[in-house]
Parts: C-alpha cells; sequence; structure tokens
C-alpha cells in the first residue's frame, strides 16, 4: 500500500484543505498530494501525461510506440494509457441539509466539495467524461458529462454554488439517472445516505442493472459516528427541523448501535449489489476516498 | 399525636424546597438547542429506560425538596403534642372562680354561694369543660377540668377563711386552667371593691368573664389598728354600712380585760380611747361586739414584748494582745461594743466578738444565732474557710462592715468576693496633719438617720488611715484630703461598707466624739435592715420559712423562739362593692402573658422530645441517597 508523508498528508487533510478558497486549487492540492505520496503506487497507470511503458507487441498499434524512447534505447516502448479511456463519470452530491452538519471545521457538505472537486480534476487529467449532479429531495443542479475545455471549469462553478438544500431523497437521483444513462459508466455518489436505506439501495442496484459502475462515498461526521455528546439537550433535525429532548448518556448506545447497524446493511447490500461502498468521516484524509475511487476504476478499466 | 413547632417561622425555610423545583423544571425547559443530521436514531431510546430515568429525576429531585424541607422542619423546632391534651385544649372551657376571702364570711354568704357555684357548673354550655378555682389573696384549684359531675362534689368543699381578696390572682388562674381554649370565667364573689387593690384582672382572649353576686352584709364592725399612748391605748375602729347604734370595745392582755368601753361607731373609722396603758409584755387583743358584719375582723392582736436585739458578730484579727497592731485592734472593739450596748439594759444592738482564726474553724461553736450584720475589725488569722463562710453571709443578704484596722489584711480582703468588688484597701497612711471626715451622700439612709451629727463627722480627726478604691461602689463619706472614707458595695443580695480607718482611739479621736455612737448605730441598722424580722402580719403574708403558716388571726410560734401576732388585712373589712358591669369592665385580656404561658410550655416540651435532631439525622441520610443517586445518574 502506498505511504504518504506527513507533509503530503497535511495536503490531503480536510481541515487543512477547507481552508484554501480556490475550488480549483483544492482539487489540484488534493490529487498532486495524493500522488505525491504514490511512490510505490499500484494506481500510477493510471496517470494520462505519462507513467508507464512496456515492451511492443505484435498487434499494438504503431503509433503508439514512444519513437523518443526509441531513439534513446533503441527499443520498442509502448505508453500504456496515453490514450483516453473515454469513460463517463458522473458525480452524484447530496446537498440536503443534513450535509449542512459539522462538528467541527469542515462540514460534511464541503468535505463532499472539495472531494468532488478533486475527483473530477483526477477524472478530467485522465481524459474522463465527468458530469456532475447536485441533489436534495430534488435535482439542484447539473453539469452534463462532457470532455471539453472547460468541463473541469464548469465542474467548478456548480460546485462553488453548493449550499445547504432541504430534505434528502437520495434514491430519486439515482432513478433519474439511471434512466438517462445511455453506456456503461461510473457512478460516484457522495452522501450521508441518512436517508430511507431500502430506496436507496434500490436506486444503487438499479444503476448496477444498467451496467455502471457504482462508488459510494458515505460521508459522515466524526460526531454522527462516535455520538460525543454528554450534556442533556433538545436536538434539532437539520432537514425536518424536528426537536427531541436527549439525555446523551441515556441514548448514546443506541443511537451508536443503530449507526452500526445502517452501515453494515449498507456493507453487506451494497456489496451483494456489486457496488463499492467506503463510509468516510470528514476528519480523514482525501487519500482514502481517492484510494477508493482508484480501486474501483482499476479493477473495472 | 399533633405536631407543633415552637418556632414556625422557619417554616417559611420550607419554601426553599420550590428552589430545586423551578430549576428542575426550568432546566427541562431551558436544554440548549443543538443541531444534528438526523435525530431518528434518537428516538428510538426504549421507553422503558426513558421513564426509568424520568423516574430517577424525580425520586433525585424528591430527595433535595425533602432535605430541604426537614432542615426547615429541624430549625421549626418540632415537638408532639399529646392526642388527649390536643383534644382537651380544642374543648371549650368553664371555669367556676370562687371567692373565699373573709368578706365573703358573713353569716348568710356561704349558703348563695355555693348554691352559684353549682348553678354555674350546671348551667355551663354543653361540651364545656368545668373546673373549680377557689382564690382570696392566693389561689386554690379545686377541681381540674372535667366532667361537670365529678366537679361539683368540689364546691362542697368551699369555705370562707381569713385572707383578703385579690381579683387578678383568682383570674390568672382561671385563665391559666382555660389556657389557649375558648371559654368563661363564671366568677362567685361579693363585688368588695377594695379586691381590685392587688392588679388589674387579665384573661386570655376568647375568654368571657361572668359575674355571679353572691351578696355581702348590711354592715361591719372592725378592729383595723392598736396603738399606745403613756397613758391609753387607742383603737381604731372601723363601720360599714348599717350596724347597731352602740357597741363595746374591749382591750385584753394575755386572756384579761383591762378596759371595756361602750362606742356609737360612725360611719368609716373612729378613734376609740381605751384608758389604760399597754403593759410592755404580752399580747394584746382589743376587740369589738358585731352582730351583722364578718367576724374575724372583730379582734386585733399587739405584741407587747420588746422586741429582740439584733446580733452583731464582731470579727477581730488573730493574736489579740499579741503585738501593737493587734491591740490596737482589740482598742476599737472596745469602742464598738461600747456603742453597741451602752447601758445595763439591752440595747438594739446585741454584739458578739469572735476571732478571726475561730470564725474560720470548721465547727462555729463561739457563734451563737445567725448575726444581722458582721464587722470584720480585722481579717489577719481568718483561714479560707472563715473567708468562703463570710461571702456566702453577706451574698445571702448579710451586711458586712470592713474596718480598715491595723490588722487588716489587703490582700485577703480582696480575695473575699474573688476580686468583685476589688476593694483595693492600701497600707495606712500617717497624716501629720489630722483629716477630717464629711460626709458625701446626705441622702443615703446612713446620713439621713444621722442627721445634724452627720455634720460634726468632720470634727473628727484622723492621724491614721488607709486608701480605699472606690471601684464600682458608693462613696458615702470622704475624708478632707478627698480620699474615700467609707465605700458601699452591693455583693449578690448584701451590702458591704467599707470604712478606711481605725474605729478606736489609737489613730482618731473618732470613738471619743459624739457623732462615734450613732454612727455605729445607724451603719449597722443599715447593714441589718436585710435582716430585721417583722413581729406583726397579716393572714396570707406570712412569709414561708420565718414564720409558721397560719390561716387564722392570733399568735403564732414563728419557729425560732420568738412569737409573732397575725391580723387580718384591714382593707377586707370594708365590704363596699363594684357593680357587675364594673367589675367585667375591669378584666383586661391577657394577650401577651398567655403568649408567653403557651410558649413556655411549648419550650419545654419541645426541649424534652428533641425532635429536630432525628429530622437532621434524617436530612443526613437523605442528602447522602441524593448523592448516591445524583452520581449513580451522572
Amino acid at each position: 500500500m502506498a505511504s504518504v508523508t506527513g507533509r503530503e498528508r497535511s495536503f490531503l487533510d480536510p481541515a487543512v484543505v477547507a481552508r484554501i478558497g480556490s475550488l480549483e486549487l483544492i482539487a489540484r492540492t488534493i490529487v498532486e498530494g495524493f500522488f505525491a505520496g504514490l511512490h510505490r503506487s499500484p494506481f500510477k497507470g493510471f496517470s494520462v501525461e505519462f507513467s508507464e511503458y512496456r515492451p511492443y507487441l505484435p498487434g499494438d498499434a504503431p503509433s503508439t510506440i514512444d519513437w523518443k524512447l526509441f531513439a534513446r534505447s533503441d527499443r520498442h516502448y509502448v505508453k500504456k494509457f496515453e490514450q483516453e479511456t473515454n469513460l463517463e463519470c458522473h458525480l452524484l452530491l447530496d446537498v440536503s441539509a443534513s450535509m449542512g452538519y459539522a462538528s467541527h471545521a469542515v462540514s460534511k457538505l464541503r468535505f463532499g466539495v472539495c472531494l468532488a472537486a478533486a475527483l473530477a480534476y483526477l477524472m478530467h487529467r485522465q481524459r474522463d467524461a465527468v458530469g456532475l449532479t447536485l441533489f436534495d429531495d430534488h435535482v439542484v443542479d447539473s453539469v452534463p458529462v462532457g470532455t471539453r475545455g472547460g468541463q473541469f471549469r464548469a465542474l467548478l462553478a456548480g460546485l462553488s454554488r453548493v449550499s445547504p438544500g432541504t430534505r434528502s431523497d437520495v434514491q430519486m437521483p439515482l432513478h433519474q439517472l439511471a434512466a438517462r444513462l445511455t453506456r456503461r459508466g461510473l457512478v460516484v455518489l457522495i452522501s450521508d445516505l441518512l436517508d430511507d436505506p431500502s430506496g436507496i439501495i434500490e436506486g444503487l442496484k438499479h444503476l448496477r442493472f444498467q451496467g455502471s459502475e457504482v462508488l459510494v462515498l458515505q460521508t459522515l461526521d466524526p460526531a454522527e459516528l462516535t455520538f460525543p455528546f454528554d450534556q442533556p439537550a433538545r436536538f434539532e433535525d437539520l432537514e425536518t427541523a424536528d426537536v427531541v429532548p436527549v439525555v446523551p448518556a441515556q441514548v448514546r448506545a443506541h443511537y451508536l448501535d443503530r449507526m452500526r447497524s445502517l452501515s453494515e446493511r449498507y456493507r453487506r447490500e451494497l456489496r451483494l449489489a456489486g457496488v463499492d461502498y467506503h463510509q468516510l468521516d470528514t476528519a480523514t484524509p482525501f487519500d482514502t476516498a481517492l484510494r477508493a475511487y482508484l480501486s474501483t476504476r482499476a479493477r473495472r478499466w | 399525636m399533633g405536631l407543633s413547632f415552637l418556632v414556625p417561622a422557619f417554616l417559611l425555610g420550607g419554601l426553599a424546597a420550590l428552589v430545586p423545583l423551578v430549576l428542575h423544571l426550568r432546566r427541562r425547559q431551558r436544554l440548549p438547542r443543538l443541531p444534528f443530521s438526523d435525530i431518528r436514531f434518537l428516538r428510538g431510546v426504549p421507553l422503558e429506560q426513558a421513564r426509568r430515568r424520568r423516574l430517577r429525576e424525580w425520586l433525585l429531585l424528591a430527595l433535595r425538596v425533602a432535605a430541604l424541607l426537614l432542615f426547615a422542619l429541624a430549625f421549626a423546632r418540632p415537638f408532639l403534642n399529646d392526642t388527649d391534651d390536643a383534644a382537651l385544649a380544642s374543648q371549650p372551657a368553664t371555669v367556676v372562680l370562687i371567692d373565699t376571702s373573709f368578706s365573703m364570711s358573713a353569716p348568710a354568704q356561704l349558703a348563695p354561694t355555693r348554691a352559684l357555684a353549682l348553678e354555674a357548673i350546671d348551667t355551663a354550655p354543653d361540651g364545656h369543660l368545668v373546673g373549680v378555682v377557689a382564690f382570696d389573696t392566693h389561689t386554690r384549684v379545686l377541681a381540674e377540668l372535667g366532667d361537670r359531675r365529678a366537679v361539683r362534689s368540689a364546691v362542697a368543699a368551699v369555705a370562707p377563711g381569713a385572707r383578703g381578696t385579690r381579683y387578678a390572682d383568682g383570674l390568672a388562674a382561671a385563665g391559666a386552667m382555660i389556657g389557649a381554649r375558648d371559654g368563661r370565667i363564671v366568677v362567685v364573689t361579693d363585688l368588695q371593691a377594695g379586691g381590685w387593690d392587688g392588679g388589674d384582672g387579665l384573661v386570655p382572649p376568647g375568654v368571657d368573664v361572668i359575674v355571679r353576686d353572691a351578696g355581702r352584709p348590711d354592715g361591719n364592725l372592725a378592729i383595723v389598728a392598736v396603738e399606745s399612748e403613756p397613758t391609753e391605748t387607742l383603737a381604731v375602729l372601723f363601720r360599714a354600712g348599717t350596724v347597731p347604734d352602740e357597741t363595746t370595745v374591749s382591750l385584753w392582755v394575755d386572756d384579761e380585760l383591762l378596759a371595756d368601753v361602750a362606742v356609737t361607731p360612725e360611719p368609716g373609722h373612729t378613734t376609740v380611747r381605751l384608758p389604760v396603758p399597754l403593759p410592755e409584755a404580752g399580747v394584746a387583743i382589743v376587740s369589738v361586739t358585731d352582730g351583722v358584719g364578718y367576724g374575724v375582723d372583730d379582734r386585733r392582736y399587739r405584741l407587747l414584748d420588746p422586741p429582740e436585739p439584733t446580733p452583731v458578730l464582731i470579727v477581730v484579727g488573730g493574736g489579740v494582745g499579741a503585738d501593737s497592731d493587734a491591740a490596737r485592734d482589740t482598742d476599737a472593739v472596745f469602742y464598738l461594743q461600747r456603742a453597741l450596748a451602752p447601758g445595763e439594759s439591752p440595747g438594739p444592738f446585741l454584739p458578739q466578738v469572735v476571732r478571726a482564726e475561730a470564725y474560720g474553724a470548721p465547727t462555729n461553736i463561739e457563734l451563737g444565732p445567725r448575726p444581722g450584720a458582721v464587722v470584720l475589725a480585722g481579717g489577719r488569722g481568718m483561714g479560707r474557710r472563715g473567708r468562703e463562710r463570710l461571702a456566702t453571709f453577706v451574698r445571702e443578704g448579710g451586711g458586712l462592715l470592713v474596718v480598715g484596722g491595723n490588722t487588716a489584711d489587703p490582700g485577703g480582703l480582696d480575695s473575699l468576693f474573688g476580686g468583685e468588688p476589688e476593694l483595693g484597701l492600701g497600707a495606712p497612711l500617717t497624716h501629720p496633719e489630722p483629716v477630717g471626715l464629711m460626709s458625701q451622700d446626705p441622702r443615703h439612709p446612713i446620713m439621713r438617720g444621722l442627721g445634724g451629727s452627720a455634720a460634726a463627722l468632720g470634727q473628727t480627726r484622723f492621724s491614721r488611715t488607709r486608701p480605699l478604691r472606690a471601684g464600682d461602689g458608693t462613696v458615702l463619706a470622704r475624708f478632707s484630703d478627698g480620699n474615700p472614707a467609707l465605700v458601699e458595695h452591693s455583693v449578690g443580695a448584701g451590702r458591704l461598707l467599707v470604712f478606711g480607718a481605725d474605729l478606736g482611739a489609737g489613730g482618731s479621736d473618732f470613738p471619743r466624739r459624739a457623732t462615734f455612737v450613732p454612727f455605729v448605730h445607724e451603719t449597722l441598722t443599715y447593714l441589718s435592715s436585710n435582716d430585721t424580722r417583722p413581729r406583726e402580719f397579716i393572714v396570707g403574708d406570712t412569709p414561708v420559712g420565718t414564720v409558721a403558716l397560719t390561716e387564722a388571726p392570733g399568735v403564732v410560734d414563728a419557729g425560732d423562739g420568738r412569737r409573732v401576732v397575725v391580723n387580718v388585712d384591714p382593707r377586707e373589712s370594708d365590704p363596699t362593692a363594684v357593680t357587675s358591669e364594673q367589675f367585667v369592665a375591669s378584666v383586661g385580656t391577657l394577650s401577651q402573658a398567655a403568649e408567653r404561658q403557651e410558649r413556655d410550655a411549648a419550650r419545654a416540651r419541645e426541649s424534652e422530645q428533641r425532635l429536630w435532631r432525628g429530622l437532621l439525622m434524617l436530612m443526613i441520610v437523605v442528602l447522602v441517597a441524593e448523592g448516591l443517586l445524583s452520581r449513580r445518574m451522572a
């Protein structure tokens, strides 16, 4: 596995990255920082600029031969991934109100935006066709899939307009997207998945049925995973504004148990559905998410 | 058992129990709002656990409230009332108050008195407890509050005595019997106006006073005073109302009739002259024939025996005659003895000389009867026992004259009363130019008794004195050099006089002056005045311990070898009455005294039970439980 040094890790730390104003710079910082740490990475072949040569084999197109290298080494080598993959990537980012929750400097939404930007940048570097859909209980904004020069900037523009929306309905965009897809592609869902799990799983299965690879990055706040509260309070639902008085000491075990059950359900059922599922918390460095993406992509293409 | 409180105001402290209650409720309402992504999983807490939590919270609250309430309860000093007492206390009462003074002793008064008392018992309102109290100058409970049939028999024991009337005492006793109840006092009396001389009548609030007039005689004759003149005897005859035109006044001495005079009594007081003087010894009785009025005031007793001389103990310093100082003290004693017993015939004082060592001896065989006063002419040689005896004598009301003589022991004298007062008797001062004695307080009984002789004190010449420290005492006389000469201190119930010079002829010419004897007499009269033993008493006023109690006029043995006479109160001989309305109008409400009495009883009961200790212990237990529970909940 790749190791990431401390300096490089700082560029992947959400708390550090979130302080950077430009979304493009964020994306570059994350991706470059990520790749700077992958000296022995198994994903190095995915670089579209230059990553690896292999000896020329019969059947390879002569145009793929690196003649400059031939001139220096008198051997025929082929750039393995120089050509476009022609992959369609769909980034689905949940912008519902619950994504606005933050127990520290980085909200789930900000984390998701940064992550989406980084993935978009990485996909763009690989010349993959990238599209973006922002949704809560309806599609808030979308950038169609494309590879044109301004696509990345269009994606960043869409992401920069993000603000917490209303209630979430995750299965709705999944079904809409599944109905719209005409070719196989990669769908990356960034959401806290705090919605009806049955509906979400159904939507993801729908995508899988359409032949798309699906990567689910469940983004949660550390407080949602550990419930560190100790003082009684009235907990207010960010989406419904419902209030419930809670004595944390009394509900902690029950809450964590329910959260574990939910995660376990997603993990179990999505694995059966062939969906890659990764749970991230907003204090986790971005490399985990990027590693998940690259792992998924490497497995399929 | 009923619960009452000694200091119920502290129960207001129980309002502090509202504090945790309010805090609890406010805290419930003022929980901070905390935004959270999804509260679905917070709602699913098992109901049972939440209920248990709520139950614990309420239990915790109850414990805190209980601790505060117990604290307030403990400070309110609770005590338990007997149920029976409480029940009785709530039951109204009627007290029949029967006058048994001798103004009720006329022939036709006893039967109506008993009849009125029985009627008052029988007509007491339903539900009333009934009690019977007799009064004159004293009160006697004849029947405690109870069933009316049980108290009727007490009326049969009612009989008038020879005492006077004091309504105030009777009403107070009846009011005390009623206590905090509602009720009424039925007074069966002759309504004698003089009965109010003892003070105003006060009854507890809520008590009505009803008067039943037992009637009075048409008239009365009484001998109210007997005086001796050199050639005759004067008797003061009192007449009230209608009496026979002529009566007889007689003089008897030791059962021998000396004179017999027919008198036409005038209304009010009449002086009757009996043509014989009173002899110098025996008991004289002056009587009047009275067929209509009270019987006990028809005779007046007079003790003719000469008064007993007052014993005066002269304590002289040790080693009499052994040295010059002691010899000078002996000189002072000589003059004192001569001043106190100047002639062959017995004077008003009976001096007795005792050495200081003997006074402090374990057995005081040499000491006679209790002295009226003690003169400490010299304290040297008096041991601790003697000093304690002397101090006790003074504190119990005796009189002591400390003479700053030659053997006076300043240190011993200062320790006599433990330094309070500090006599400050200093070393002798020799005056080349003799100093005189000047009265400082002419109104003091000693100086007032000296009369014109007080001015002559200035002619005395003292060549040797002792400085005195007045301290908190009163300077009665000073030497002409300004130093205190005679200082008075109060010690307990007794009197202490310190004279700053010798009373012998060695240091002054005072004993040879004409003012010496009056000075000594007035001083010792003043000092022994607490010990003056009266020889004539009024029925009912007879002091216990001095004279045997008697309920009838006559001659009685005082118990110490003396005989005294006891007469009736002359004021009681006047049957003049007030009206029932005037009587009732004279009765006030005794709210403060009743409350005080009730408070005292409550305090005694609370002190006996001390429930507050148990409450505080319980509060500690509650606090411990609260601590454990809150810790568990945390």
